[in-house]
């Protein structure tokens, strides 16, 4: 498929596309389009036309179903009840290249429980299959249950699950076990994820008979291929920064097994944020492990489009239009003091955080998607005053929380902590 | 590589470790205070140690001062009122208050509570902590109910055996109440009475309406 052709293509498709979406009001909706070729990059170019649709009931209107608190704002002692989320996402791409086409697919849900305290916990189902001209169709299932402690700053997760094969090649079920980390410094995030999984692996090997005394003639090798179960590890690492209108993305892996050399793999992506929701997005990279890539492709690739994803720029909100004038502000309370500090504030590009529990130096809170910002932090039992502040405006105190003076013609928040 | 099931345990357990390792590793925040307001402050917190005040809430205010960039001599001042109004609160409240409950009582006190009002509420509640009912005073004089509307008002409720929870709803209406329109004082006075006459009951005087949890305005 020539460049031209690509453009076209996605021109066409990518309106279809944002068509078959459910409405915008009833799920956050990730489109990505990829319109421009860029032939002279990398050796098979690609245009593609993908769209993500994570559904998640409940956003944007109301907040986050996790955001459930387990005290009220001033930390008031009631009935401690758990918070069940359920969640579902779904993704489809077409890839049309010089070399090779392809499409897929990928669905799955969630299962969240965020006990009272201690780690969260997460069943997650995922599915996906991919096609391409000339090649049975693939797929595969996986069923994960992952233990998260930490908080949106530094999470460590522990999971275990099974995966399959599907399509063509069906295999057994195998077992998964996964360790991950995540930690967030200011505008960059990094995450490392090691996963071990079983993998049948067929291997030849030329046998030579024993030679019969006696016989003149050389013995004849003779192939004999064995099915392996090997332990396979899987590696990545990958990074994000993103300030203001600009977004760096990378993840690159490492894939060992005993029966082969390892299959290193890694992809970057660049965007401009042209808006809140638009951004002009460059991709370019190699082929990763299904489960694993930052984008989906079948071969090295580069590709230059357009990407549509809500709240992806929250710095480019006008400051006019949804701002956060009046966030909303809760707490999650952990084992020992830990406690997550969660404001859902429509529009905002920068959430900071003040107070006596911040040593009163800012700190940002992380964006974890949609209008939900996060912060963990350890609170004494006592009385703490917090400011926060949206956008670099005024440090204002936490909405709902009681307030008092603070000596400096402002207000501050006081948060009591038992 | 012939174990690779041992490698891959072994490194999960090294990343772990150098991760928890990493996310513990919190450097302390360098002083902002230039060095006059610095000596200026620790004279305070030296004076306050010798007194036996908690100097946590005054090194705080310090740093407040000058995240908030406030001038030095403001910082100074409000500083040392502070540290007078631990002693205040200490003296009205009584040597085994708590480091929570004299913070919070030094708050009330600049808030404009009169002193007596905070040993009443120490009678008012013995043996219970008073940090809730004494926030929820200095919120409310924040709010622009005059300060004996606001120590009347919550004496009122504790007296009544009312629980923080309900205090803190009270102050969710009052703060309803005054941005509808009504005198702060008299939405203080009228919630208050109104729970204390229906201590089980929820602080809104209307039907039984569920409390958003959540902090919206």
């Amino acid at each position: 498929m020539t460049p031209a052709r690509s453009l076209c293509a996605a021109l066409v498709a990518a309106p279809m596309a944002l068509l078959a979406l459910p409405p915008p009001a009833a799920v956050a909706a990730e489109a990505t389009t990829r319109a421009l070729a860029l032939a002279s990059l990398w050796p098979d170019s690609i245009a593609t036309i993908a769209y993500v649709a994570p559904v998640n009931s409940g956003l944007p209107q109301t907040p986050p179903p996790h955001a459930v608190p387990r005290h009220t704002p001033a930390n008031v002692t009631g009935p401690d009840v758990g918070t069940i989320v359920v969640r579902g996402d779904a993704a489809g791409a077409a890839a049309g290249g010089r070399h090779s086409s392809s499409v897929g697919g990928r669905a799955g849900g969630t299962l969240t429980l965020v006990p009272p305290a201690g780690p969260v916990f997460e069943l997650r189902t995922q599915a996906l299959t991919t096609r391409r001209p000339g090649v049975p169709g693939s797929g595969g299932l996986r069923t994960e249950a992952m233990a998260r402690f930490g908080d949106g700053e530094s999470r460590l997760s522990l999971g275990a699950g099974m995966e399959r094969d599907l399509g063509a090649q069906p295999s057994p079920t195998r077992g998964v076990f996964s360790l991950g980390m995540d930690r967030q410094l200011r505008d960059v995030a990094m995450g490392l994820r090691l996963e071990q999984s079983r993998r049948s692996v067929r291997v030849t090997r030329l046998v030579f008979p024993e030679p019969i005394p006696g016989d003149t003639l050389a013995p004849v090798p003779i192939s004999v291929e064995r099915t392996h179960d090997v332990s396979e590890i899987t590696a990545r690492f990958d990074t994000r920064w993103q300030r203001g209108r600009w977004k760096i993305e990378s993840a690159a892996g490492v894939l060992l097994h005993r029966f082969a050399s390892p299959r290193r793999w890694a992809q970057s992506s660049f965007s401009l944020g042209l808006g809140r929701d638009v951004a002009l997005s460059a991709t370019i990279g190699g082929s990763a492990p299904r489960w694993f890539a930052l984008e989906p492709s079948a071969e090295r690739c580069a590709s230059l489009g357009l990407r549509l994803a809500p709240g992806m720029f929250p710095a480019m909100a006008r400051p006019s239009a949804g701002r956060a004038e009046s966030p909303i502000w809760n707490l999650m309370r952990g084992p020992r003091g830990w406690t997550v500090i969660q404001v859902c504030a429509k529009g905002a590009g920068r959430v900071e955080l003040i107070g006596d529990l911040t040593g009163w130096q800012p700190r940002s809170l992380r964006h974890v998607g949609g209008s939900r910002w996060e912060l963990g932090l350890t609170l004494e039992p006592g009385v703490h005053l917090v400011n926060l502040r949206v956008d670099g405006g005024s440090w204002t105190p936490p909405p709902g929380l009681p307030t008092a003076a603070d000596g400096f013609d402002g207000l501050a928040g006081v948060l009591v902590i038992e | 590589m012939k174990h690779p099931r041992v490698v891959g345990i072994a490194v999960m357990w090294l990343c772990g470790l150098a991760f928890m390792a990493l996310a513990s590793d919190k450097p302390p925040p360098s002083s902002p205070l230039d060095p006059a307001t610095s000596a200026e402050v620790a004279k305070i917190l030296d004076a306050a140690r010798a007194d036996g005040l908690p100097t946590g809430p005054l090194k705080s205010k310090a740093l407040e001062g000058a995240a908030k960039g406030s001038p030095p001599a403001r910082i100074v001042a409000v500083v040392r009122a502070h540290a007078g109004a631990l002693a205040e609160a200490r003296a009205a409240l009584g040597a085994s208050s708590g480091d929570a409950e004299l913070e919070a009582g030094a708050v009330a006190l600049l808030a404009g509570v009169p002193s007596d009002s905070l040993a009443r509420l120490r009678a008012a509640r013995p043996g219970r902590s008073i940090v809730v009912p004494l926030v929820v005073m200095a919120d409310l004089i924040a709010r622009r109910v005059p300060p004996t509307a606001a120590a009347t008002s919550v004496l009122l409720a504790s007296r009544a055996g009312v629980a923080d929870p309900e205090l803190l709803r009270m102050r969710s209406r009052v703060e309803r109440d005054i941005a509808s329109g009504t005198a702060p004082a008299s939405a203080a006075e009228s919630r208050a009475r109104w729970l204390a006459e229906h201590p089980g009951g929820t602080a809104s005087g209307e039907a039984a309406t569920p409390v958003r949890p959540r902090g919206r305005p």
